[in-house]
């Protein structure tokens, strides 16, 4: 007998239509300045709903006047000798944490529950032409680099033509090469960037709210950066010792009024253990910590050391993924199988603590046009019987695993518990965390493996990285099915073209649907972000995008 | 019976006894140790380069990540010189590391850095763990032969279980338990030590003494209980033996009997147990660094492993290595000249 299971819900959708409607209209619908500051803020709700999951945390800490001062210190496990300070390069924690700091996005993921609309950063809007082939981008006025110099037109041009299409120079270039006509980008006068695509794109800017996207001055370089690093952000460089400590002072000319409040910034990452950074957050020798592991929420929730801020919304999705071209799970009855069999919040309650909530085998649940309408079933007779159908019922598969995220061996683990009552075994494979992603450690042709999703605040952002063909983390090659692949793979095109949001409704609904019915993902659950901060820090928030709401220490100070 | 330390035998060359050298036992003994452990240190570095070479992906696939795409990757590894074979390599290090170069660290190359070079890295790191060390053995020596001797004095008596009790129990836990034990009563209890051991970059620890407290504490905890069994060991024995009968019966103070028969005894009989314990250090030492986020060289060779940095680990490894034969070949010196019977057998 067949079950639906709980899902994101909220009216994302609706915020967002009027949000973009608010903007612009019809055709030529654009990212104005009003449609990407609406609907932005939450407050300090106890973060709990069936999009959150539980009721644990505040999704923000107490406010009021704010006191100026202090030193805000955040502990947070290390990224050895890899750490760097060039945003291009960075990995996420502690990477992210310094480039939010000195550095700025074009634009930012929402700070609510939903990761859209947009909020401004140094761009303040974003228009397209007609059929979203070019964008122009109007930027903000009297922002100054670190080093008094303005910042204009020309240090974007610099950065998406120079930086942002190599490889080398971005980790996540792969976003915009093949959409973006680098020779084309130019400043048409001090503080307008007009950017022309290869294909029409209607949530182009969105790919900018991703942090590899810190904006540079014109003529950085990873060598200049590791010498002397200049932003715009609100903390300005004092001392980096990769894998063990880094600390940044008060800009006092950030263009955020009256921000930062604290005079001082600093990272330590030289955990290399979750007990030791609680421990140190416990002993006052740091009052932030990003990210604890899931029993340290739950130990927290009764023993009350700390202030848990934990995001409304949960945003970063876990997966298993298929590859749907070849191998045992080209046969879609083998796909839906897998899903039915698929005990989800047996799989959030195990791997997550019970800290997330269900999964509907799609990304990235806080993006407009989401469709969370479509309720995952539970059936392991059906799967059961679809799996004697395609005649693998009794068959073994294999599936690799890596500790590189908190609940990864742990869901494999559960899941191939849960196959023994379909009727057919899963092997778990356990390989070295460094190598899981890479495509020299196998990732991206395995026919099985796990995926976790970093938020990225756009439909368009998760199909180009994860989906649609060529993708840089195309893990299920979808697209590349037959039959249907390319029609498949069209209509992600069609959808990522479409300016007016109800036929682009329209197109990402069919997408989706596709993705629900016959895609290679069983995305199971997501989780929100969750931090601890000492009883004594104010202000700070949490949001579906990232810790700390995007890392945001600008807005904390400590109560005297 | 004493041997003469001054002994001195000939020893004659292969060529039949045309050059003769003059060679002490002793000396010759040491010249054995040393260079069977520099024959230990180029097996180990063997074996520590292959096993970083075995284990799939590099520094520039680890770093590099989920966009680097295998052109990039070849590129740059081509450029660090991580193509070539890997007896190339090897030889390369190796020539770099027997002229006192510990080379670059690849991952800090990629990430150009502004001195990439493993030995500043390292510096920092190698001390405080040096200091760490340095403190846990000059307590642990003395602490392992005082708590020993006192057992075996008072053996089977309630000062001997007082002793015996705690130091077995507490020695067979694994340090992260007793690290946390000890935050626990120090830390959330009394509120009068930090519960991790932070060290700003460029400062010493020796400035904040009070950060060593209790990662040495767990050191000599979990060190401290073999050694003063032994040392118990070798005193309940030296005091019910013969020569120790003889001095009583010949008027011979209880104190000097103590003090000078039996506890160079005993100290013959804890010595070997002390080296293994000191040579602990050199692991235990990395796990207590993690539990109290000590920025030693314990946390320095996790970084390099998990970033698959083969030239940081190589360093790192390596100095492990000599510290651990180091103390090896001294232990082995110090029971030859602790334990008269020993000697006797060199000449």
């Amino acid at each position: 007998m067949g079950s639906s299971e709980g899902q994101f819900s909220g009216e994302r959708g609706e915020i967002s239509r009027r949000a973009l409607l608010g903007g612009a209209l019809g055709l030529g619908a654009a990212f104005g300045l009003g449609g990407l500051l609406a609907g932005c803020s939450t407050g300090g709700t106890p973060s709990s709903s069936a999009s959150g999951g539980p009721a644990i945390g505040s999704s923000a800490l107490p406010g009021g006047t704010p006191v100026r001062g202090g030193v805000l210190t955040l502990g947070v496990l290390t990224g050895g000798n890899e750490e760097n300070l060039f945003p291009g390069l960075a990995i996420p924690n502690p990477d992210t944490a310094r480039d939010y700091a000195l550095y700025n996005l074009l634009f930012y993921p929402n700070d609510g529950e939903a990761l859209y609309p947009l909020q401004p950063g140094l761009a303040l809007s974003a228009e397209p032409n007609r059929d979203a082939t070019v964008w122009t981008l109007k930027l903000r006025d009297g922002v100054t680099w670190h080093d008094g110099k303005a910042f204009t037109s020309a240090d974007v041009v610099y950065n998406i033509k120079a930086l942002w299409s190599d490889p080398t120079q971005n980790y996540a270039s792969s976003y915009l090469v093949g959409l973006v006509k680098f020779a084309g980008v130019k400043a048409v006068d001090k503080l307008t960037v007009e950017i022309p695509l290869e294909v029409p794109s209607a949530q182009f800017p969105t790919i900018f709210a991703w942090f590899n996207f810190g904006v540079l001055q014109e003529g950085a370089t990873p060598a200049s950066i590791a010498r002397k690093p200049i932003g715009t952000g609100p903390f300005t460089f004092e001392s980096f010792t990769p894998g063990q400590k880094s600390v940044f002072n008060r800009n006092d000319n950030y263009w955020e009024d009256s921000k930062p409040y604290v005079d001082q910034l600093v990272v330590n990452s030289s955990f290399t253990d979750n007990n030791a950074l609680l421990n140190a957050l416990l002993g006052g020798q740091v009052n932030l910590m990003a990210a604890p592991a899931f029993s340290q929420v739950t130990q927290q929730v009764s023993a009350g050391q700390v202030q848990i801020l934990r995001s409304a919304g949960a945003s970063s999705t876990h997966a298993f993924s298929m590859r749907v071209d070849e191998g045992p799970f080209a046969d879609p009855r083998v796909r839906k199988a897998m899903k039915l069999m698929t005990n989800r919040q047996q799989l959030v309650d195990g791997a997550l603590a019970g800290l997330g909530v269900v999964g509907n085998d799609l990304q990235i649940p806080n993006v407009e046009y989401f469709a969370s309408d479509l309720k995952p079933t539970y059936d392991v007779e059906q799967a059961k019987k679809l799996f004697q159908e395609a005649g693998v019922l009794g068959q073994t598969f294999e599936l690799p695993t890596a500790n590189v995220l908190p609940g990864m061996v742990e869901a494999a683990t559960i899941w191939s518990e849960q196959a023994k009552a379909a009727g057919i075994n899963i092997k778990v494979k356990t390989l070295q965390a460094g190598d899981y992603f890479t495509e020299a450690g196998g990732a991206y042709v395995r026919p099985f493996a796990q995926q976790v999703m970093q938020p990225i605040p756009s439909l368009t952002g998760v199909y180009r990285s994860l989906l649609q063909v060529g993708a840089p983390y195309w893990d299920t090659h979808w697209g590349a099915q037959k039959p249907g692949g390319a029609a498949a793979n069209d209509l992600i095109l069609a959808a990522e073209a479409e300016l007016d949001s109800a036929k682009a409704a329209d197109l990402w609904g069919q997408v989706q649907k596709q993705q629900f019915d016959d895609g290679g993902y069983v995305v199971w659950g997501a989780v929100p972000y969750i931090d601890f901060a000492a009883k004594n820090v104010r202000g700070l928030k949490a949001s579906a995008a990232f810790n700390f709401n995007n890392w945001r220490f600008q807005d904390g100070w400590l109560a005297s | 019976m004493q041997v003469m330390l001054t002994a001195e035998v000939e020893s004659s060359s292969a060529r039949g006894g045309r050059t003769r050298r003059r060679v002490h036992p002793v000396a010759w003994f040491v010249l054995k140790r040393l260079a069977l452990g520099a024959a230990t240190l180029f097996v180990v570095s063997v074996l520590i380069f292959a096993l970083t070479a075995i284990v799939p992906g590099d520094a520039v696939t680890v770093v590099l990540g989920k966009s680097g795409t295998p052109e990039t990757i070849a590129a740059l590894q081509a450029k660090l010189g991580l193509d070539q074979p890997l007896w190339a390599q090897y030889l390369a290090w190796l020539s770099g590391l027997v002229h006192g170069d510990l080379g670059v660290s690849v991952v800090a190359m990629i990430n150009q850095q502004a001195d990439p070079s493993i030995a500043t890295a390292l510096a920092d790191p190698l001390a405080n763990s040096l200091i760490l060390g340095f403190i846990t053995a000059v307590l642990l020596i003395p602490l392992t032969l005082a708590l020993g001797a006192i057992a075996g004095l008072f053996a089977d008596r309630f000062l001997d279980h007082s002793i015996s009790v705690p130091t077995l129990v507490l020695g067979g836990l694994p340090e992260f338990v007793t690290g946390a034990l000890f935050i626990y009563i120090f830390f959330t209890q009394l509120h009068v030590l930090p519960p991790v051991s932070l060290v700003p970059p460029g400062a010493s620890p020796l400035q904040t003494p009070q950060v060593l407290v209790l990662p040495v504490l767990t050191l000599l905890v979990v060190a401290v209980g073999s050694g003063a069994r032994q040392t118990r060991l070798g005193m309940l024995e030296a005091m019910r033996s013969d020569f120790v009968l003889s001095a009583t019966l010949n008027g011979i103070s209880h104190r000097r009997i103590i003090t000078w028969y039996a506890m160079r005894n005993a100290v013959a009989n804890a010595v070997q147990t002390i080296a293994q314990n000191l040579q602990y250090l050199v692991g235990g030492i990395i796990v207590v660094e993690s539990v109290f986020a000590y920025p030693g060289i314990g946390v320095y060779l996790v970084n390099a492993v998990q970033s698959r940095d083969t030239n940081a680990i190589l360093a790192a490894s390596m100095i492990l290595a000599v510290l651990y034969t180091v103390i090896n070949i001294v232990a082995d010196l110090l029971v030859v000249f602790l334990v008269p019977r020993l000697r006797s057998e060199l000449v």
